[in-house]
């Protein structure tokens, strides 16, 4: 027999069959809209991945900003803009979809064309000659008088081995650059002033500006040059027309210096480029991490040497730099610590000086190279110096200063 | 109460029977709206097989077969940048009704 309760049962019942399936509809509702989004955004990740392979092309051209689309008209919008950060290039992606929208940041550069080049020096007629514990690994450039192990202060070239590697025949001249980036560099370094946006003192202690945000550009006043203990990270670029103070509390991080010259403090550990008119001087066991850059660049008025000083027991990874465009009497030098390590290139349109127990990982180009012993000064000699091309990493990527030495583009890193 | 009427107990079976049919109706609408588990296989697989395919370097049309699952490759060229294929990856089951694809630019060096 049906009890009399039998109506407010049902309705208990039905109350909660409605919740159970307003349950089930709500948990389907959530995980299709979850897949969607999931969906969504593979797309995206897709889309960046492609704008990156345009990003790497020759074809779309650095100082370009642009809106694209990849497939067809829909759900592929891209933006992508390709601009020049220091020696290298910076390309900056979005890609969305409605309100979706994910983006990127990256560095960017040129594989090497030769992996094995270990050595130019400029052909001046007069051979290299090398001595002590010195080492070449790699292929030399070497001027036609070849080179010769020499005796010097007690001490002859322990090795049997000149060249581990192959020997060519270098030309009178320095390889080629690319002018226009060289021209761009130089531009920004002489119209310094003039592309500031402020003009003051370093606001706080730290300044950390996005790659997706605009550039910072902050001219410090002559008053406000050392940089001791500020934190500078990301997308700034700082000027000065005096000289610029890195201390060894100082944090940089892709940041680039642009001023006269530039000290660099011992200790110093970090990530920069810079850009100096007359002389750049790092301390001892200062540490500059891939990718850096130490570039001094004279202007065509100067009547000095233009130089760059690296104390002993360092650690610099990426590119150091010196370069005049007219060959002077002082020709610019670059002078490397007792037992420091660069990885990377060296480039000196001029003089290249080694003290003892100094290595190369990576390539070495000058018209001279000099050595310095306790008595005199050696022209075209390597003393204790060693060059070791096969030990910079494969991972490596160059500038596209040395165009004519350069494949196509890969991603260097990513930036926040 | 000691009994129900007649009628009582007509409006509680008709308001159970509604609930179910509810109940039924809301679980078949969100079963065949939610992903079948094939399609979000096929989702999942896809980026995979991209990348197998790119991996491998033959950039040529291709139909083939993995698990219970169709593709089928086509390529072409980037207007622009003659580095660059446009890949076209497409996803079916066995009745031929396509579930995935994507799209994405590869480097044809990649092929050499």
């Amino acid at each position: 027999m049906i009890r009399a309760s039998a109506l407010y049962i049902s309705l208990i019942l039905s109350m909660l069959i409605v919740l159970i399936c307003g349950s089930i509809l709500l948990i389907g509702y959530t995980y299709r809209m979850e897949q969607k989004k999931q969906e969504r955004r593979e797309r995206l990740q897709n889309n960046l991945a492609s704008v990156r392979e345009i990003a790497l092309q020759d074809e779309f051209k650095t100082g370009v900003s642009a809106d694209l689309s990849l497939f067809g008209p829909e759900g592929d919008s891209v933006h992508l803009e390709k601009k020049n950060w220091g020696i290298y290039e910076l390309a900056v992606m979005k890609a969305w979809m409605g309100t979706d929208t994910l983006r990127s940041a990256l560095l960017l550069a040129p594989v090497l064309k030769d992996t094995l080049r270990a050595l130019y020096l400029s052909d001046e007629d007069r051979p290299l000659s090398i001595s002590g514990k010195s080492l070449i690994k790699g292929t030399a450039y070497l001027p036609k008088s070849g080179i010769r192990a020499s005796y010097v202060e007690g001490s002859t070239y322990t090795d049997k081995t000149l060249v581990y590697g192959a020997t060519k025949d270098s030309g009178r001249n320095m390889p080629d650059l690319d002018m226009g980036l060289l021209k761009e560099v130089t531009d920004l370094m002489i119209g310094l002033k003039e592309t500031a946006q402020n003009k003051a003192s370093f606001p706080g202690d730290s300044l950390v500006n996005s790659f997706y945000q605009p550039e910072l550009k902050l001219f410090l006043d002559a008053g406000h040059v050392d940089l001791s203990g500020k934190i500078i990270k990301g997308n700034v670029v700082i000027l000065a027309d005096t000289t610029l103070i890195v201390d060894a509390d100082t944090q940089l991080d892709k940041v680039i210096l642009i001023a006269p010259h530039v000290a660099i403090k011992s200790g110093f550990k970090g990530n920069v480029q810079v850009f100096a008119t007359d002389s750049i001087t790092v301390g001892d066991r200062v540490q500059l991490d891939y990718p850096s850059a130490l570039l001094v660049l004279k202007n065509d008025t100067a009547k000095f040497q233009i130089r760059i000083d690296i104390g002993k027991n360092c650690k610099l990874s990426g590119l150091v730099f010196a370069y005049e465009k007219e060959r002077s009497t002082l020709m610019p030098i670059i002078a490397i610590g007792a037992e420091t390590v660069i990885n990377g290139e060296l480039f000196a349109k001029g003089y290249l000086k080694f003290d003892r127990k100094s290595l190369v990982q990576g390539t070495v180009s000058a018209i001279r190279f000099m050595a310095k012993t306790s008595a005199s000064l050696y022209e075209n000699y390597l003393i204790d110096t060693q060059i070791n091309r096969p030990a910079l990493s494969r991972y490596y990527l160059g500038t596209k200063l040395f165009r004519d030495q350069t494949l196509g583009n890969k991603v260097l890193c990513g930036l926040k | 109460m000691k009994s129900s009427s007649i009628i009582e107990t007509i409006v509680a079976v008709l308001i159970l029977l509604i609930s179910f049919a509810l109940g039924m109706m809301i679980y078949n609408k969100v079963m065949q709206s939610t992903y079948a588990d094939i399609k979000l296989r096929a989702n999942l697989e896809q980026g995979m097989v991209a990348d197998s395919l790119i991996q491998a370097g033959h950039f040529e049309k291709e139909l083939f077969k993995r698990n219970d699952l169709s593709y089928e490759v086509n390529y072409k060229a980037q207007v622009g940048y003659p580095e660059l294929l446009v890949m076209d990856l497409q996803c079916f089951d066995g009745s031929g009704q396509r579930l995935s694809g994507i799209s994405k630019l590869i480097r044809r060096r990649d092929e050499e």
